[in-house]
């Protein structure tokens, strides 16, 4: 363990990484992030999934530097009384968890479809026609179209009590093609090695030679993706919670916060949607950034654009 | 070429068939054709005839063919809600969303384009990586986010702009409602439109700009210097003219993205549009409605695709062989 560390403390990553302040501040408000959404139920002063601690009197009460504002609650409240600061910590949680459940199903459906199209070349062809059409479609048209399907098929009263899952696996079948596309592009460079060749030689099967040779050697231009594809993930949930596809008020996440407040604003009441939309942004932001790091340190010609 | 563009053809009429194969199944088993025709207070032994007189007791394959062949002639059903065709009701609202893409694409080329070359040709002036920061900002906020924002300070606080609906309209050509030719139309597209092109803008900036780079480092860009050529014409006439055959391919791809945003950005403004329409639909499950609006959405993506495709084809030999970009 100790080496492993030494190993690391000498490593061009690390070197890199400090020596760039977009990185490693960017990385730090993430970290900050994460762990605060994470620790919501320790750090948050309020519960607002309890519907008991929760006072219909308190609600649209501003922040606490305005002049109405009150101690108790420090970012004000919501248009049901709920403290804003505890919302947004729940739901940035709900947010984080949805977008790396879904990066995650894109990555599997895609490395698999990938894998499969680079290596196996009858199916290729219209594996790949697929992809390309999804592509052109583009993954939020995808997701939408998708989530209003299921939202007819399991009427809003399921939905919304199975949002969570569901949006996982939206965002999922949505966004697939990137990676499949990505994994084969390197699956083609692979499999003409002599490593590949020599396992086939060897008497392996097709899928043991796909899963245990090529496929830790395409890991590199995914991770690289993966970072970004959050974000994209992120954003795709919130925008289909906007439209009333996404989390039910009872357990929002930032964009349905988001949501929640677009009523509020004509009153004055900016602070329900601006908050949430500024941490969302942050998010966001913070993700994209160390992902173009990522990407410039690891593979500079991965990529254009 | 010739067997490119049919490849290209016939796989857009596969992809058809099978967008209005998901649209038939989801309208067979979710959809009501009696409900939408009659509504709710009919007798069950007048409805069991209906649905005969319908046909909607044939096998599922049948009335697909009849789903296309009705399709085909422009007919996609009625909708429940508006009892109207909803062919009627979607042209109704299509010059809505598409007078809000024209302008929303303006904003983008008129501004991408001369930010994008700036930012080629000078990358370290301060200006340039003031352009690029502000691009990756606006790739991380939200579309709706943007438009919330702008309703906020021009609507709510400044009151300097309207923040609903589509305002004075004039019609023209007997169908086309127009908000182009009035001053209340036009202050109520403002809004929408920065808020549409906001996600595109700096997508198209970093394109542009990363073509452009790519081709000053060319060798006949190298030439054109050492002709010793005015720098304006080897920037303008030499390198941009070689940076706009990708950009165009990708945005007509775009496109697509531009069609999703409107669904946001129209939900946001209470745009009467093509998007607020779908959305209400999903939310009064109208099944018919929906279900064409996929269909439409889908036919519209496939045409501009394919003719984006053909036209690559033409313009760029090199694809017509591999078949792919």
């Amino acid at each position: 363990m100790g080496a492993r560390w030494q190993q690391f403390k000498a490593s061009d990553f690390l070197h890199y990484f400090l020596r760039d302040p977009v990185a490693y501040v960017s990385f730090t408000i993430l970290m900050v992030l994460v762990v605060s959404a994470f620790a919501a139920p320790l750090i948050a002063p309020h519960n607002p999934y309890d519907p008991s601690t929760i006072d219909i009197m308190d609600a649209e009460t501003p922040p606490a530097w305005t002049d109405q504002g009150t101690r108790t609650f420090v970012l004000g409240t919501d248009d049901m009384g709920r403290d804003m600061l505890s919302t947004m910590l729940y739901g940035m949680r709900i947010s984080i968890i949805i977008g790396v459940g879904a990066v995650f199903l894109q990555a599997f459906i895609g490395i698999v479809i990938g894998l499969v199209s680079g290596y196996i070349r009858r199916l290729d062809n219209i594996l790949m026609r697929i992809a390309d059409v999804q592509l052109s479609f583009s993954t939020y048209m995808i997701a939408i179209f998708i989530g209003a399907i299921f939202q007819m098929v399991f009427g809003v009263a399921n939905y919304e009590k199975i949002a969570a899952p569901l949006l996982i696996l939206i965002i999922g079948i949505a966004e697939w093609p990137q990676y499949a596309r990505t994994v084969r592009a390197s699956v083609l460079a692979e499999r003409r090695k002599e490593y590949v060749e020599a396992a086939r030689v060897i008497g392996l099967s097709k899928l043991r030679i796909m899963w245990r040779h090529i496929l830790p050697n395409t890991l590199s231009p995914v991770l690289v993706i993966s970072t970004v594809q959050v974000a994209n993930a992120i954003m795709s949930e919130a925008a289909l919670s906007f439209l009333g596809l996404g989390m039910p008020l009872t357990k929002p996440s930032l964009g349905a916060l988001i949501t929640a407040g677009f009523e509020y604003i004509f009153s004055g009441s900016w602070w329900i949607t601006i908050l949430p939309g500024i941490l969302l942004v942050l998010l966001i932001l913070v993700i994209n950034l160390l992902g173009d790091w990522v990407r410039d340190y690891l593979n500079p010609k991965l990529y254009k654009g | 070429m010739f067997a490119f563009t049919i490849k290209r053809i016939v796989q857009a009429i596969v992809v058809m068939l099978i967008i209005s194969l998901i649209g038939f199944s989801i309208k067979h088993n979710f959809g009501d054709p009696v409900r939408e025709l009659v509504g709710e207070r009919v007798t069950p032994d007048e409805r069991a005839q209906i649905r005969d007189r319908l046909g909607l007791n044939d096998p599922f394959l049948v009335q697909y063919g009849r789903f296309l062949v009705d399709a085909l002639h422009g007919d996609l059903g009625r909708s429940f809600f508006f009892k109207r065709p909803v062919t009627d009701i979607i042209l109704s609202k299509a010059p809505a969303t598409l007078e809000l893409v024209l302008c929303a694409s303006l904003i983008v080329i008129l501004l991408s384009i001369p930010m994008g070359i700036y930012s080629a040709i000078y990358p370290r002036r301060l200006l340039s990586r003031l352009i690029m920061g502000s691009s990756i900002v606006g790739v991380s906020i939200p579309v709706f986010l943007t438009a919330i924002m702008l309703i906020y300070i021009f609507s709510v606080e400044l009151g300097w702009l309207p923040s609903f609906g589509r305002g004075e309209t004039i019609r023209l050509f007997g169908f086309w409602d127009s908000g182009l030719l009035t001053k209340d139309g036009l202050l109520h597209l403002i809004m929408p439109s920065i808020a549409l092109s906001s996600i595109m803008l700096p997508l198209f900036i970093r394109l542009i700009r990363s073509e452009m780079m790519e081709v000053l480092e060319s060798e006949y860009v190298k030439f054109a210097w050492a002709k010793g050529l005015h720098p304006r014409r080897v920037w303008y006439v030499h390198a941009f003219k070689n940076t706009l055959l990708p950009v165009i391919t990708v945005g007509g791809v775009q496109l697509g993205i531009m069609v999703a945003f409107t669904i946001l950005t129209e939900t946001v403004f209470q745009w009467q549009g093509m998007g607020s329409m779908f959305i209400e639909s999903v939310s009064r499950a109208d099944t018919a409605l929906m279900v064409s609006y996929i269909v439409v959405v889908g036919a519209i993506f496939v045409v501009v695709n394919t003719v984006v495709d053909i036209i690559y084809g033409l313009v760029n030999p090199t694809v017509r062989v591999s078949g792919r970009r």
